[in-house]
C-alpha cells in the first residue's frame, strides 16, 4: 500500500486522506480537508511510473559506488553521492 | 472450596458486590481489527477501530483497552509526530503521541517505526445509553508521505479493542 500513498502524494503533495484496505483495486478511499479526489486509473498510472524497490536500490548502491571511487581519488561529490554517506 | 452466598442468594441472584469489595465485570464487546489503513491527515481521523457498549447502569464504568498494531513512515529522515486518541462518542478519552525519527530503510528510503497505541482507560460515562468508542489518527505533518498505519505489511496483523463494563 506503500506504493499507492506514493503515488498519490507524487500526483499530489498535499493530499489528505484515509485509505482502507490493501489493494488499490479494492480499498476505499476518503479524501479530507478538500482535497480533490484522485482516479483509481491515475494513480495506477503513476504507480507504474514509480521505480520498483529493485531498481531504486540498484540506483542506490551505484550511486554510494560513485561517492566511495570519488572518495579515494579525491574528487568532489555531488549532493547525492554525499547524501548517500552522510546520515 | 466452599462458596459463600450472601443473604442465602443464589450466586445469579447477586448482582451486586457490598460497598469496597470492588467491581464485577457485566459484559464485555471485543474486536478485532484486520483491514490495513493509511491515513495521512493533519487533523485527527477516525480509525476501522470502533465498537459500541450500552451500559447497563448510568453508574457503570467501562475499562477500554486498545491495543492497536500501528506503524508510521515517512520518505525522509526527520523527526515527525504521530498521534492516536480514543474518543468515546466526541469526548476524548486519551492521547498517545508517539515521535518518530531514525535512519532510512535501504530498501526504500523511508523510516518507518512502531506505534505504540497501547491504551487502557477507565471511563465513568455516566450514561445507560449506548456509547461508541473508536480510535483516530493523525500525523504532524503529512509531506513526505508521511502516514498513521493500520495492520500494515502483513495480513496476518490485527488490531484490538475492548469494551468491559463494570459494576460501581
Amino acid at each position: 500500500m506503500i506504493k499507492v500513498t506514493e503515488a498519490i502524494k507524487t500526483i499530489n503533495p498535499n493530499a489528505k486522506y484515509i485509505i482502507s484496505g490493501s489493494d488499490l483495486d479494492t480499498c476505499e478511499i476518503e479524501w479530507l480537508e478538500g482535497t480533490t479526489p484522485i482516479p483509481k486509473a491515475d494513480i495506477e498510472a503513476k504507480m507504474a511510473e514509480l521505480p520498483t524497490e529493485e531498481e531504486e536500490r540498484t540506483a542506490r548502491e551505484n550511486l554510494k559506488a560513485s561517492a566511495k571511487a570519488k572518495l579515494i581519488a579525491g574528487q568532489p561529490l555531488t549532493e547525492e553521492e554525499a547524501n548517500t554517506i552522510v546520515l | 472450596m466452599s462458596i459463600i452466598k450472601p443473604n442465602n442468594n443464589t450466586l445469579s441472584g447477586i448482582t451486586a458486590l457490598p460497598s469496597g469489595v470492588g467491581g464485577k465485570i457485566l459484559q464485555i464487546v471485543n474486536g478485532n481489527f484486520g483491514t490495513e489503513q493509511n491515513i495521512s491527515n493533519t487533523s485527527y481521523a477516525d480509525s476501522a477501530i470502533t465498537l459500541n457498549i450500552t451500559p447497563s447502569s448510568s453508574s457503570s464504568k467501562v475499562l477500554v483497552i486498545v491495543a492497536p498494531n500501528s506503524d508510521g513512515y515517512v520518505n525522509l529522515s526527520d523527526n515527525r509526530q504521530f498521534y492516536l486518541r480514543l474518543l468515546r462518542d466526541s469526548t476524548v478519552c486519551m492521547i498517545k503521541q508517539i515521535q518518530i525519527g531514525a535512519v532510512k530503510n535501504p530498501t526504500n528510503d523511508y523510516v518507518y517505526g512502531s506505534i505504540d497505541g497501547t491504551m487502557c482507560y477507565l471511563d465513568s460515562p455516566s450514561s445507560s445509553s449506548q456509547l461508541t468508542y473508536k480510535i483516530q489518527a493523525k500525523v504532524s505533518n503529512t509531506g513526505n508521505n508521511c502516514n498513521v498505519r493500520f495492520n500494515g505489511t502483513s495480513s496476518a496483523g490485527h488490531s484490538t479493542l475492548t469494551l468491559m463494563e463494570i459494576s460501581a
